[in-house]
């Protein structure tokens, strides 16, 4: 019902015109490409393999083209590894998030009353602690490793969701045609596939990438403060802690996955930000 | 409008009350004994269970919340597990002050940088320097903190790279607010030493606060200035700046008052990893610190801490914006 | 339109605000005194009451401000006379007579006497002493053969043993037995924690938490006075900023540093390496209660497979010893004739596979490698070493996964046994053997709640030689029978000694007279600066 208040006359190419309108779609979309390209080929682009040693705090040279590190090995061949655990806690933190996230915002928006209350006082207490106090405290709760991890910084995005889902929730379900289907008689599980899921899929994409951002750095940010997996793995936020101590004798162990986390959550606030504008620009044409 | 003020305030105190008992069951929870991590590599198991005992420790959940809200009660924060002999209020008020200095020093930098760009970016909207100051912008919040702070300390040879003043400094200042203490008792000598000591953390801290309010100033200004009464005035031949000075700026401001509000509670608790790297001695390393050490009552009593500065900057901001904003108020008077 | 123009003009003036904040007082004078020592470490003390404390962080201001009865020399584990002029022991060796130093004064001006002796130690071993305020005293064990103390005249103590112990004397010279002055104590209550006063070289003057605590030049000191006026040690976590920190004369001593970077510090002039080897050995523990880790095979193939002379270079720059056994070779009763283990990757393969088939157990096996987040004396790198044992072992057949845990988690995990693998270590207490094998291997250290014996092992013939050698006076009877011992525990491999680590230290070279202590004691009475 929806797609009958387009208007008819406007051509359907204005949609590529549009894109084309949003630049960071397109540049955060090449550096979010090249991020999974790198990890899914990983074992085909790398140099070497990721545990073989060489020499350690190496300078740049022709056979390590970014040195080597304190661990013996080749700093480029960590580097792409690295991409692998990012992507995967990455994504496997914010699916996490999502359906914790948007069942709890929906559930506090449909219901309302006390449900949203109680839902929405978790939220806040939730979100009175800085994030990396809840994620320090439930990874030593459990066993370190990375499920505890992904388990953690899944736990800490997922208030951003609730809150964005419940807000949609409180005017969708005002919203003619939901009222309508609501007093058609539409079971809930009905209503919540067909009808509230597609309204708020958009705002939902905007946040889940921004939120792969967020995730890769809270990641790093705990491989940084020692409490994160098994440090043997490729890992950017392990590689920079360790070349940390390293600082005075080589710099390209610190700086070269320092500036991969960076391109990468980049890329994906680019990709997210320009998703967004994306989307308010076609609500507003409708 | 005083009704919504109270309601809202004793919401806070339910969920400031509700936080603190979670963090307390919580840090039970977790598999260590805090007591014998005092010990080190030279535990002694009869000195364990007497200090277990001492402590309240063995007795049942419920009992050790009671006690520990009844001390609270008193107005008494407790003292350090690991740290004998050590009151936690008195280190909170060390703590605090550094991380206050550190936050507003990092707001200072944010707030008018901020405001700058996002104002530059709106008028030129779609050319270079709105690229530019929305690049920068979107990598002050891709760089992570930690790496950003270690080129911060390698880029600037010449500033200090941590404390808050130089070690073995002599001086009579009676707080722990150095920086405003020194400044306001006229001793400019000390006041610039801890303006140095500050300014690298700060930068570092300043990026995330720089982007969200350039963004945020950008959008609210646009929106301004695409309005029509400024489109007329624009074509009336009012100069550019005193457009944004007397119209765009103060209907802006309302929304970037919101942001910084929210990012000053961020910064004021969540400053832990700028603070690790700079050896600041601010609240988020007292509490990421006391975690490692098992100290309990102070991860408690810095939770309470935490959960009191968000919630009072949440009520705060929403006083405010019912005192002005009009709409606001009209809608809580009906 | 005038409009962009102001905004640059702007933008002009806030560059240059930017800049003038930035770069003012870079070459403005510092207010430290030229008289004032900064000493920069790895963290801060948590406690500064001798009996309460464990923590090298802490020790290093208490060995400053308090003195035991006996001390250590200046340059070796040999003990000579500290607050004590002279001690005699009885035929029995049960009682031990302390002649005490006349006119040695606290720095709140009680003198030290006998009574001030007997306080000090009543503190420690009487469980409900009405001046202790806090059950956690680490190394009360220690002290637990001692029977009673008695002041006999006003310079004059005698300590009355349960049984004759070889290891008093060094008990006594621990820093957690510094006399502690009475008056104060009682003045401070539980607060003399953060109050310390003792006879040492420097007087305490305060203590701002994870910023610094400052100490001053004791002026009537016994002995010679400390060579600096003021002396302020200052926590600075980050090992790289602490490197920063000397480079730039922001402090003058630097401890803790990794290898590495210890040997970039020596070609920066203004700068000078302190070395000395210590007392003390990293290790690998293996849970011998856990399959396959409870067939002797496997651990040996283990040892065999870790090449140690690599995993020195690389996780220690090239400086540490590697270690024969779990004494280091810098005490008596070293095993100097425990054979060397080799390193051969084949028969350390040969024999897992063989222990595989006896057992039958299927390889790769999955190990877990417990790891601490933080460097120790003993083990500088823990994440390197672990990795590097990971990649040995996985080549000849292990799949390893490296759990790291933070420092307190790490050892109470372990004391459980919930580790297979896990690297460990041991700093001296004091300088005798005993407090390496009978703390580390002896079966009575099995113990949920702070047992040592971290591989749970249990051989009686082991236990038994401890045991005689724990309760023999004679120095070469007992080296014999602890040499006994490191040949039987050699066989079983219950741990890998890895290395016995130098304590090293960065200096600017104006700080003249300090000298390392291989206990990593830091006594900074002798350090002074020298003359422009």
């Amino acid at each position: 019902m929806s797609t009958a208040s387009l208007d008819p006359a406007r051509p359907v190419s204005s949609i590529k015109s549009r894109l084309t309108k949003v630049p960071g779609l397109w540049i955060g979309g090449a550096l979010i490409f090249a991020f999974a390209f790198t990890a899914m080929f990983a074992s085909v682009i790398a140099p070497y393999s990721p545990d073989e040693r060489f020499g350690q705090n190496e300078p740049p040279s022709a056979a390590h083209w970014l040195g080597t590190d304190s661990n013996e090995k080749d700093v480029l061949t960590r580097v792409i590894y690295g991409s692998r655990l990012s992507l995967v806690a990455s994504i496997a933190s914010i699916s996490c998030a999502v359906v914790v996230g948007v069942g709890l915002g929906m559930l506090a928006g449909y219901r309302g009353g006390r449900t949203d209350m109680f839902v929405m006082r978790l939220i806040d207490i939730w979100l009175s602690f800085p994030s990396l106090l809840i994620a320090f405290l439930v990874i030593a709760a459990l066993r370190p490793g990375w499920p505890a991890v992904i388990l953690a910084v899944a736990l800490i995005n997922v208030p951003v969701f609730v809150r964005q889902v419940r807000a949609e929730m409180l005017s969708l379900k005002h919203a003619a045609y939901v009222e309508a289907a609501i007093a058609a008689g539409a079971k809930p599980s009905y209503l919540v596939i067909f009808v509230f899921l597609p309204a708020v899929s958009g705002t939902i994409w905007v946040l889940a990438t921004l939120g792969l951002g967020h995730a890769i750095l809270e990641v790093a940010g705990l491989s940084f403060l020692g409490i994160a997996g098994d440090p043997s793995h490729a890992e950017w936020g392990a590689m920079l802690v360790e070349a940390k101590e390293y600082l005075h004798a080589t710099i390209w162990p610190a700086l070269a996955p320092g500036i991969a986390i960076s391109l990468t959550i980049l890329g994906f606030n680019l990709f997210g930000d320009g998703l967004r504008e994306l989307f308010s620009r076609r609500s507003r044409s409708f | 409008m005083w009704g919504m003020v109270i309601q809202r305030l004793a919401q806070a105190a339910v969920t400031m009350l509700i936080a603190v008992l979670a963090i307390f069951v919580a840090v039970r929870a977790l598999p260590a004994n805090p007591v014998i991590a005092q010990f080190g590599q030279h535990a002694v198991p009869e000195k364990i269970e007497k200090e277990m005992e001492a402590r309240g420790w063995n007795k049942p959940l419920w009992q050790q919340a009671a006690a520990f809200l009844a001390q609270l009660a008193t107005g008494d924060m407790g003292e350090s597990f690991a740290r004998p002999g050590e009151r936690i209020s008195t280190r909170l008020s060390q703590a605090v002050p550094a991380t206050i200095e550190l936050a507003l020093a990092a707001m200072l930098i944010a707030i008018p940088v901020g405001i700058f760009m996002g104002t530059v970016a709106a008028l030129w909207r779609n050319s270079w320097p709105d690229w530019f100051s929305m690049g920068l912008a979107l990598l002050g919040v891709s760089v992570p903190v930690f790496f950003l702070a270690i080129c911060l300390v390698v880029s600037f040879p010449a500033m200090p790279s941590g404390f808050r003043l130089p070690p073995g400094t002599q001086h009579d200042l009676r707080s722990e607010f150095y920086f405003f203490e020194s400044l306001l008792t006229g001793q400019l000598h000390l006041a610039m030493l801890s303006a140095r000591h500050l300014a690298l953390p700060a930068i570092a801290l300043s990026t995330i606060p720089l982007a969200v309010i350039s963004r945020i100033t950008r959008n609210s200004m646009m929106e301004v200035l695409d309005s029509d009464y400024l489109r007329t005035a624009r074509a009336k031949g009012a100069s550019v700046t005193r457009m944004i000075a007397r119209h765009a700026f103060p209907n802006a401001s309302l929304s970037v008052m919101n942001i910084v509000g929210f990012q000053l509670g961020m910064l004021l608790t969540g400053a832990i990893l700028t603070e690790t790297v700079f050896n600041w001695p601010g609240l988020g390393r007292y509490v990421i610190d006391a975690i490692r050490d098992y100290d309990y009552s102070v991860v408690q009593a810095c939770a309470l801490i935490m959960a009191g500065i968000f919630v009072t900057l949440n009520l705060t901001l929403d006083v405010l914006f019912l005192l002005l904003d009009p709409r606001l108020r009209e809608g809580s008077r009906s | 339109m005038n409009g962009p123009m102001e905004l640059l003009r702007a933008l002009k003036f806030f560059s240059l605000l930017l800049g003038v904040v930035l770069l003012t007082g870079c070459g403005g004078g510092s207010p430290v005194a030229t008289d004032t020592l900064i000493y920069g470490r790895g963290g801060d003390a948590n406690a500064l009451d001798p009996i309460h404390t464990d923590i090298g962080e802490s020790v290093k201001v208490i060995v400053n401000i308090f003195e035991p009865l006996v001390a250590y020399d200046t340059e070796t584990v040999d003990l000579v006379p500290g607050v004590a002029e002279s001690w005699e022991t009885s035929e029995d060796g049960r009682e031990w007579t302390f002649k005490l130093r006349p006119n040695v004064k606290f720095h709140d001006g009680t003198p030290l006497n006998a009574e001030a002796v007997v306080f000090t130690f009543e503190r420690i071993i009487d469980a409900d002493h009405p001046y202790v305020f806090n059950n956690i005293i680490p190394y009360y064990a220690s002290y637990t053969e001692i029977e009673k103390v008695e002041a006999v005249d006003d310079l004059t103590v005698k300590f009355t043993l349960k049984q004759p112990q070889a290891t008093f004397l060094s008990a006594v010279a621990m820093f957690s037995s510094g006399i502690v002055s009475p008056t104060a104590v009682k003045k401070y209550g539980a607060d003399f924690t953060r109050h310390p006063v003792g006879t040492g070289p420097f007087k305490f003057e305060h203590w701002k938490p994870k910023q610094e605590i400052l100490m001053s030049r004791f002026d009537d000191y016994w002995g010679e006075k400390a060579g600096v006026a003021r002396l302020v040690m200052v926590p600075s976590e980050e090992s790289s900023i602490r490197v920063t920190q000397l480079k730039r004369g922001e402090i003058h001593i630097a401890d803790n540093l990794p290898p590495a970077e210890v040997d970039s510090l020596e070609k920066v002039p203004g700068i000078v390496i302190q070395s000395t080897p210590g007392i003390n050995v990293g290790y690998l523990t293996m849970q011998t209660r856990k399959p396959p880790l409870d067939q002797p095979k496997v651990r040996q193939a283990i040892a065999m497979a870790i090449d140690r002379d690599r995993l020195i270079e690389v996780a220690y720059a090239g400086h540490a010893e590697k270690a024969k056994t779990m004494v280091p070779p810098t005490l008596w009763g070293h095993g100097e004739n425990v054979p060397e283990r080799p390193y051969d990757v084949k028969k350390a393969k040969a024999l897992l596979e063989e222990a595989a088939q006896e057992n039958g157990f299927k390889l790769p096996v999955k190990l877990e490698l417990f790891v601490m987040d933080q460097p120790r004396p003993y083990m500088q790198q823990p994440r390197q070493t672990a990795i590097f044992i990971k990649d040995a072992l996985e080549k000849i057949g292990f799949d390893i996964e490296i759990i790291t845990n933070d420092i307190g988690q790490h050892f109470q995990r372990m004391t459980r046994g919930e580790h297979q693998l896990g690297l460990s270590g041991w700093s001296a207490d004091i300088a005798d053997p005993h407090n390496f094998l009978h703390t580390l291997l002896h079966s009575t250290n099995i113990n949920e709640i702070g047992g040592n014996n971290l591989s749970q092992y249990k051989n009686e013939q082991v236990d038994e030689l401890l045991d005689a050698a724990q309760f023999e006076l004679e120095q070469d009877k007992r080296a014999e029978l602890y040499e006994k011992a490191q040949m039987l525990i050699y066989e079983d491999s219950p741990v890998l000694p890895l290395v016995h680590v130098p304590v090293r230290i960065a200096e600017r070279d104006i700080v003249e007279g300090y000298k390392l202590h291989p206990s990593s004691q830091t006594r900074l009475k002798t350090a002074k600066f020298a003359e422009p």
